[in-house]
């Protein structure tokens, strides 16, 4: 071909004899043409897969599920802790007591340390048969006004829930299975009566410094200096009646993180109603907000109400759409705008949309991955037996495998359980008995169908509620298994443990 | 009554020939033609060829003369003093000269005119007598000659006015007749080159004036002086032999020589080696044009003077020369140092006649030597020419100037061409001077806090051990990284303890230099790789190109070693990849014309216009046949496909024991320029492509065996691909496609003017041709793999073999910056040809974004450090070792990416390491590919991370892991003052340890966290009670036994294995023994293979070491006594590292193209067996080996 640099235009037409290409794509221009035509198919070419792929792990919220429901690890590991905080020693009024379940085949044993405040920390050994449940109450370890306390088991597979009881009722709450350095409770009240305390226990041999943010719906957000810097001793317990700064202020979300170390908190909501009665709610603090929560099971109390917080601790404006899962039909999403560092509440009763004669399940989504805290609020009618309020998370992300404790308080049973599938496909679940690994009549390979919960209630002699029971999935479900022989439904829910 | 003409005096033409060419016949008719009416011309023959016939065919009326041998112009022409009489003046003519018809008239009417005793002409090229050679010259008081006129100088007249000179150049002199008898004639001791300045010299000493008439011009074709014509043997072998009068006139060398040619003829394969060697040293002794030019300088000098001034100048000559020589010989211009030895040598030798000539010269003086010297320059002449020279053009050119001082090479051009590239070049080099000084203040610049402050501890800048630690940690067995191991080390460290050796010890000088030194010479390759295209500004424009990625300065950033050794390795093994492409050596001739990469423009012809046909082997352009710049021929074998397999092998190896990810880099290069080859297509492709997997393959072998045990032992090792290939970050942080494509992954490519050289880059696409063309195709197929492996390896779809991104990118780098660099190329040699049109447009626009495209890089120059932090983890883990009673470890978790030091892969994201006492040294950089029995340590980590267990520490403890460091960026952060690389570890992780009961978490500051293991033991520890129990003390949930009744935290860690220690013999990290006092008990030592540790005493028993801990050594010590723990490693590494350094120096040696000394060393080896030998047989020393070294 010519190689002449002075060439009009560099044809190599009388050179194509030598190539095997022929038209186009011979000679020089050919070659010119076909690394031009290389270059961009592998420039567009992986462009496009780059697009098509993306990368994974960008959202800059932790994944659901680490929210709300404590995991329970494999039966074969070497070591299991779980802190459990907000409940009072024996003179309080809301005397705790370790409900310690465990789903494996093998006994676990390991050391209960109650922690109590002003008293030297205890510690008991304790070992939880196979496939069944013990309770231990902290308070008869170590003497305090409030004991929180480590579960150090020598293996795992086991799930360490609280249960609160006094002369406002029963509440329960799982412990957690890891501190953290933030924590969110979207709801609170001090009005009407009403105390709300706030337990920050530190596990850990590294001292922590605790600062609390409360946002309220009268002050708007307020950081009272009492709360900034609140020393928290490695292995004590420090415990804040918010009251004591937010005097009658009907709607209080708390943010609590930490200069240093890390601690568990949990908030014990105790709600009385005129003319006697009312409730108490233990929470364990949602440690990292996010943008889906789910709940399988509502129902509105007759004469009572139901409603729903949401706490946006975010810095952007919150756009939240409500879908509501019926057994039948559908109904369109309600929606929600919560201004940043605030709070919003949807009350069942005044959405039109929400039925009030059935359950439905509540799905509330935030859009553009905005994390959000939404809790439950039930208010039974007075005159309706213990407790007559109740409050619970939501379930964030759910499993494809949970265990359900039993229910320990006595005379108490269950009363539903719900399983919403969390996907957008179909997920077959089955209930059995952790007890004897056996299915549940009538909750076995039941499919449950998107937006539409699967609710059973337990027939006389059903072992549910009656003995741990493991729910698995084919997909994600959020299960709720609520007590029965309370106010009103779903005052007081069974907490949950995913398996890991 | 007389007619003008026969007033005119007598001049007769006197021309010394010597067996001319075609060219004689012009010179005859132009003398035939001067209108000079008398005129006689003689010839002097002094060739074996009789030029009478020629003569008379052109010039009947000249007389011939033959003499019996050539004695030199001088000498021949002093001749006419016996032969003419009557004559009025002579005019002395080479037998290469053409005077214009009118020449000579001007000439004499000069001398009669300005009393003149000696005039010289204009002298013009052959050629094209518009280009000035001489219009006079002049000397400095050394005796050099310096012209007035620069090299390639157009005739405008401008040098046209008669005046006096010190030196009228030899070609056509006219002399006084009366003046040439009364000073004795040339000078009979100077054949060539320098007659003229000793007989001018001598005129003025005789009161002569010394003048030139530009008016009267000569065509000159300079045959002897440009060396188109050779000197006679005699001439060219005298050379002189101080105190040895029988080789002054050079039979001696030339019968050696002689002998050992006719010796080789006969001789064995071996011996004709020897003996051709023998010869070329001898050739390498001969006199030389410059060395004639110097020595009849020096002897002009020693001669003319008076005493005063000889004894004035004499020293300041031999102190200038003794500089000289030294200069020329530290710079590599043997040549000219050799000139000026044998300038004094033969000088010395010629004392006897100098005596006599000297006389002479003082009996014709008429003028002293301060009136002489009104003509002379002032200074060192040849001091100022070399530094205007070495300043203006290079050493280089420094170097050639004295072709210049004498005369002018280039006779064969003609003289406006040679002008004009004269020019051209001297105004590119000025450029490239003023582009690389531009460039060099930039570098020292941007690096002026790194080399004055040197380098924090992130990333792999991990402070460099001393070289004895080096060196000892490749020689002694046993390396330190996890809790030890006996896996060999990589010859890396052994390379830079060497190079410490070198610096006496100075390892923090050695580091700056590894790491800044990289990117001057990955720009000095890319520069290589170019320069075989012959477009001084696409060296200029590849290598600023290079320089200017934000690679290198990345790389710097983010604490990326690996990355800067490849930014410094790639070009050097493209070039040598492209070399291998070439077609068989046999296939080119090799005497062949050279363009090749260690051929500059400077030196060679250079400029390649067009290229090769289609199918023809660009790679010829770049590929060395043989020949390289200094004439010296590389061994044959060395372009062979083996040799260049070995070539290359060597520099990977070099590379992939500093950085292992260079034997992938190599085998992605090596696959990225056969790709290239095969998509740009042509004839030969196919067998071209091949030959570059062949090389790149081979080299990979050779890099194997030259590496090895280390090589062995990593691809024997679990995760050998990590080790090669190196730690994959989270998929999270991979680059998309865009950065990757701008080559911005680091916070200095991180903006888009770095798309510049990229879109610049496509220019040779779009206009190049021919060989441009091609390998700007095979740049882009090799850009585009590059950029593909990147784009996958940094989504985990490589798997093991996700080289990281900094490293992957360089090939891209080089491609692009080739790309572009063959842009200039395509601009110089490719757009003329176009019309105007979008072309031009196309190039203004890639220069443009050329421009835009280094401007990331300078403004990152300004900090002084290239973003690198100005804090690393070493400041801020340095309190742990005081906090700590003995000896402990500490366990780095995070990202690969921003772990200092080398680490193992923990799961995608996560990576880790143990080193001791904080923060480890550089030896940490190669971990090995197979932690030991470290991986327990991973595997308990993983545990915690997957939150199989809330007591880390309990399982840490026995491994002496006092600290956990979770690193989420790349040093510890400062808001607002020192922003770093975040890359953070699943979240998992810090989750599982926030969770861990027995951890005690130090520090939670932005970019690390700290924790602590109350419960860890020390790395050598003692407990005087029981001893440690083998099963029971292994590490597990059977060993915990919590307490029931205490109170306080549950205390897993006070299992009875883990109590009861306190720290004994501290030592420094990565000792091999330790020694001190220890009072009896258990000792513990945290070190592993058990087996090879011995505990010595003077007073306790010698004992090998019992297993604890599954992994641990422990020793057993019934009373208090001076312990020595030790390890006793296996005679077996010794004998590895020992072949392994011996196959180094035989390959280097080999390499290196001097094997002389391997012949010796046979030699020796054959003359020690032979004695040995002749003793066992009763012979005696073979004889055949003894000839051999007597010619030696």
């Amino acid at each position: 071909m010519s190689q002449s640099g002075s060439h009009a235009e560099p044809v190599a037409a009388s050179e194509s004899s030598s190539h095997r290409l022929q038209g186009l794509f011979v000679g020089e221009v050919g070659r010119r043409l076909r690394l031009l035509f290389a270059v961009v198919a592998i420039v567009a070419g992986v462009a496009t897969a780059d697009g098509l792929v993306g990368r994974s792990g960008s959202s800059s919220f932790p994944a659901a599920g680490s929210a709300t429901w404590a995991t329970v690890n494999s039966s074969d590991a070497e070591s299991s802790a779980w802190f459990c905080v907000g409940g009072s020693g024996t003179g309080g009024g809301a005397l705790g007591t370790l409900v310690l379940t465990n789903a494996t085949a093998h006994a676990v044993s390991g050391t209960v340390l109650a922690a109590p405040t002003g008293g030297a920390d205890r510690s008991t050994r304790v070992s939880v048969p196979a496939e069944g449940q013990i309770g231990v109450v902290p308070a008869q370890v170590a003497q305090g006004s409030w004991v929180a306390a480590t579960v150090l088991l020598d293996g795992g597979g086991v799930g360490v829930s609280e249960v609160v009881t006094g002369p406002l009722g029963w509440s329960s709450a799982p412990c957690a299975s890891s501190t953290s350095s933030n924590w969110y409770f979207a709801h609170g009240s001090t009005a009407s009566g009403a105390s709300l305390s706030l337990s920050l226990y530190n596990p850990s041999t590294t001292d922590a410094v605790v600062n609390i943010t409360l946002d309220s719906s009268s002050a708007g957000v307020v950081q009272p200096p009492a709360y900034q810097g609140i020393a928290v001793a490695g292995g004590s317990l420090v415990v804040e009646n918010v009251g004591d700064h937010l005097l009658d202020d009907p709607e209080v979300a708390a943010e609590i993180s930490t200069s240093s170390g890390t601690v568990v908190a949990a908030e014990l909501q105790s709600t009385p109603q005129a003319g006697g009665g009312g409730g108490s709610s233990l929470l364990l603090g949602v440690r990292s907000p996010v943008s889906e929560w789910e709940f399988p099971q509502n129902l509105d109390p007759p004469g009572g109400s139901l409603v729903f917080h949401v706490f946006n601790p975010s810095d952007h404006e919150a756009s939240v759409s409500v879908k509501v899962g019926l057994a039948q039909g559908a109904e369109q999403p309600l929606s929600l705008r919560v201004a940043p560092r605030s709070g919003s509440e949807l009350v069942a009763e005044h959405e039109m949309r929400i039925p009030t004669s059935g359950p439905y399940s509540l799905e509330f989504h935030a859009a553009g991955g905005v994390g959000i805290v939404v809790d439950r609020e039930v208010l039974a009618q007075a005159g309706s037996a213990f407790p007559r309020a109740g409050q619970v998370h939501g379930v964030a992300g759910g499993a494809h495998r949970a265990l359900l404790p039993a229910v320990i308080p006595p005379g108490t049973g269950a009363s539903s359980l719900a399983i919403s599938g969390l996907s957008s496909h179909p997920v077959v679940v089955t209930v059995r008995s952790a007890v004897r690994g056996v299915p549940l009549a009538g909750l076995d390979r039941r499919v449950v169908q998107p937006g539409r919960p699967l609710i059973a209630t337990p027939q006389p002699g059903s072992p549910l509620g009656v003995v741990p029971l493991l729910v698995e999935a084919s997909g994600p479900v959020a299960v709720e298994l609520d007590a029965s022989a309370t106010g009103a439904p779903g005052a007081v829910v069974v907490p949950c443990f995913a398996l890991g | 009554m007389q007619t003008p003409e026969a007033l005119a005096p007598q001049v007769v033409a006197v021309v010394v020939a010597c067996d001319p060419g075609e060219w004689f016949e012009e010179e005859l008719a132009a003398l035939a033609a001067q209108d000079y009416p008398e005129l006689s011309v003689l010839i002097l023959d002094v060739g074996v060829e009789d030029l009478t016939d020629r003569v008379a065919a052109v010039a009947p009326g000249a007389y011939v003369r033959r003499l019996e041998r050539n004695l030199g112009f001088g000498a021949s022409a002093n001749t006419v003093l016996q032969m003419v009489e009557g004559a009025s003046h002579f005019l002395f003519c080479h037998d290469d000269i053409a005077p214009d018809p009118e020449a000579l008239s001007i000439m004499v009417e000069e001398s009669f005119r300005s009393n003149a005793g000696v005039i010289a002409p204009k002298y013009v090229r052959w050629e094209d007598p518009r280009g000035l050679l001489h219009v006079g010259m002049t000397v400095d008081k050394g005796g050099a000659i310096v012209d007035r006129i620069e090299p390639g100088e157009i005739d405008h007249g401008q040098h046209d006015s008669v005046r006096d000179v010190f030196l009228a150049p030899g070609g056509c002199t006219l002399v006084r007749a009366d003046l040439f008898a009364e000073i004795g004639g040339y000078d009979p001791q100077i054949f060539a080159m320098g007659e003229n300045l000793d007989l001018c010299w001598r005129a003025q000493v005789a009161g002569a004036r010394v003048m030139v008439a530009p008016g009267a011009r000569v065509r000159h074709l300079q045959l002897l002086a440009s060396g188109r014509r050779g000197l006679p043997d005699d001439v060219r072998n005298a050379v002189p032999r101080l105190f040895d009068a029988s080789s002054v006139h050079g039979h001696d060398v030339e019968g050696r020589s002689q002998r050992a040619a006719d010796e080789a003829e006969g001789a064995p394969a071996r011996r004709r080696r020897v003996l051709r060697a023998r010869r070329v040293r001898t050739r390498t002794e001969q006199v030389t044009l410059q060395s004639l030019q110097r020595r009849h300088e020096l002897r002009a000098v020693l001669k003319n003077y008076g005493h005063f001034h000889r004894f004035r100048v004499l020293p300041q000559l031999a102190v200038s020369s003794t500089a000289e020589i030294l200069v020329a010989w530290a710079t590599g211009h043997r040549d000219r140092a050799a000139a000026v030895v044998h300038a004094w040598r033969w000088n010395v030798t010629e004392r006897a006649t100098l005596r006599e000539a000297r006389a002479k010269v003082q009996a014709t003086r008429r003028l002293d030597d301060a009136s002489v010297r009104r003509l002379q320059l002032h200074g060192s002449a040849r001091l100022l020419a070399y530094l205007r020279r070495a300043v203006t053009y290079g050493r280089r050119a420094a170097r050639l100037g004295h072709i210049d001082e004498t005369e002018d090479a280039e006779g064969g051009t003609t003289a406006a061409a040679d002008a004009e590239r004269c020019i051209r070049e001297r105004a590119t080099r000025s450029a490239r001077v003023v582009v690389w000084a531009a460039v060099i203040l930039v570098l020292v610049f941007g690096s002026r806090q790194l080399v004055g402050s040197g380098f924090p501890y992130v990333g792999q800048l991990l402070p460099f051990a001393s070289w004895s630690s080096f060196l000892h940690h490749f020689t002694s067995g046993w390396q330190p990284s996890g809790v030890g191991t006996t896996s060999a080390a990589t010859p890396g460290t052994g390379i830079l303890g060497l190079g410490g050796l070198v610096l006496f010890g100075g390892v923090g000088l050695l580091q700056k230099i590894v790491v800044l030194g990289c990117i001057p010479l990955g720009a000095l390759g890319m520069s290589r790789l170019v320069g075989g295209f012959g477009s001084v500004w696409a060296r200029v424009a590849s290598s600023v190109a290079y320089l200017v990625v934000p690679l290198p300065y990345d790389a710097l950033a983010t604490g990326r070693w690996d990355a800067l050794l490849a930014y410094a390795a790639c070009p050097w093994i493209v070039v040598r990849l492209a070399r291998a492409s070439a077609s068989s050596p046999r296939d080119r001739s090799e005497d062949g014309p050279e363009v090749g990469p260690e051929v500059g423009p400077e030196v060679g012809a250079g400029r390649i216009s067009g290229g090769p046909a289609v199918g023809s082997e660009p790679l010829a352009l770049l590929a060395r046949s043989g020949a390289g710049a200094a004439g010296r021929r590389a061994p044959r074998w060395r372009t062979t496909l083996a040799g260049r397999a070995l070539g290359l092998g060597v520099l990977e190896a070099l590379l992939t024991s500093l950085a292992p990810s260079g034997a992938v880099l190599t085998l992605v290069l090596t696959a990225g320029l056969a790709l290239g080859t095969l998509v740009v297509g042509g004839r030969g492709a196919l067998k071209s492509s091949g030959r570059v997997v062949a090389v790149g393959v081979g080299a990979t072998a050779v890099t194997t065996v030259l590496l090895a045990p280390w090589s062995v032992s990593v691809l024997a090792g679990p995760a050998r691909w990590q080790e090669l290939a190196g730690l994959a970050s989270a998929p999270r942080s991979g680059a998309t496609w865009g950065a990757l494509l701008h080559l911005g992954v680091g916070p200095i490519g991180d903006t888009p003017l770095a798309w510049g050289f990229v879109l610049a880059a496509v220019l040779p696409l779009l206009i190049g041709s021919g060989v441009r063309l091609v390998w700007a195709g095979r740049a882009w197929v090799l850009a585009g793999l590059a950029w593909t492996c990147a784009w996958a390896g940094g989504r985990g779809w490589l798997g093991a073999l996700s080289v990281p991104g900094e490293v992957m990118l360089v090939p891209a780098g080089v491609g692009v910056a080739m790309a572009v660099g063959l842009g200039v190329a395509a601009f110089e040699e490719d757009l003329p040809g176009y019309r105007f049109g979008w072309r031009q447009a196309a190039a203004g626009l890639a220069a443009l974004l050329g421009f835009v495209a280094t401007l990331p890089v300078l403004e990152a120059s300004a900090s002084g450090r290239w973003d690198l932090p100005a804090n690393g983890y070493g400041e801020a883990t340095s309190w742990m070792a005081q906090r700590s009673p003995g000896n402990f470890r500490v366990l780095w978790l995070g990202d690969p990416a921003v772990l200092p030091g080398g680490a193992w892969q923990l799961s995608t994201g996560l990576a880790y390491e143990l080193s001791e006492n904080g923060l480890g040294d550089a030896t940490s950089l190669w971990p090995g590919s197979s932690p030991g029995p470290a991986g327990a340590v991973g595997a308990a980590v993983r545990l915690a991370e997957s939150a199989e267990t809330v007591r880390l520490g309990y399982l840490l403890a026995p491994y002496a892991v006092r600290y956990v460091v979770v690193v989420n960026t790349l040093g510890p952060s400062t808001v607002g003052s020192q922003p770093a690389l975040s890359r953070s570890p699943p979240s998992d992780l810090l989750t599982g340890l926030a969770r861990q009961i027995d951890l005690r978490q130090l520090i939670s500051q932005s970019g690390f966290e700290v924790f602590v293991d109350d419960a860890a033991l020390p790395e050598r520890a003692l407990r005087p009670s029981s001893p440690v129990g083998r099963a029971g003390a292994g590490h597990g949930a059977t060993s915990t036994a919590p307490s029931s009744t205490a109170s306080g935290a549950p205390a897993p860690g006070s299992s009875p294995a883990l109590s009861g220690w306190r720290a004994v013999l501290r030592s420094a990290p990565g000792s091999t023994h330790v020694t001190g006092r220890v009072d009896a008990g258990t000792i513990f030592d945290a070190v592993a293979p058990a087996s090879t540790w011995q505990l010595v005493g003077s007073t306790a028993q010698n004992q090998r070491a019992q297993l604890a801990f599954g992994y641990a050594a422990s020793f057993r010590l019934v009373r208090p006594a001076t312990v020595t723990v030790r390890f006793s490693g296996s005679w077996r590494h010794g004998l590895a590292v020992g072949a392994e350094v011996v196959l180094w120096v035989v390959v280097l040696g080999a390499l290196s193209g001097r094997r002389r000394w391997l012949g010796r060393w046979r030699r020796r080896l054959g003359r020690w067996s032979g004695r040995w030998l002749g003793r066992w047989s009763g012979r005696g020393v073979d004889h055949g080996v003894s000839t051999v070294e007597g010619l030696e």
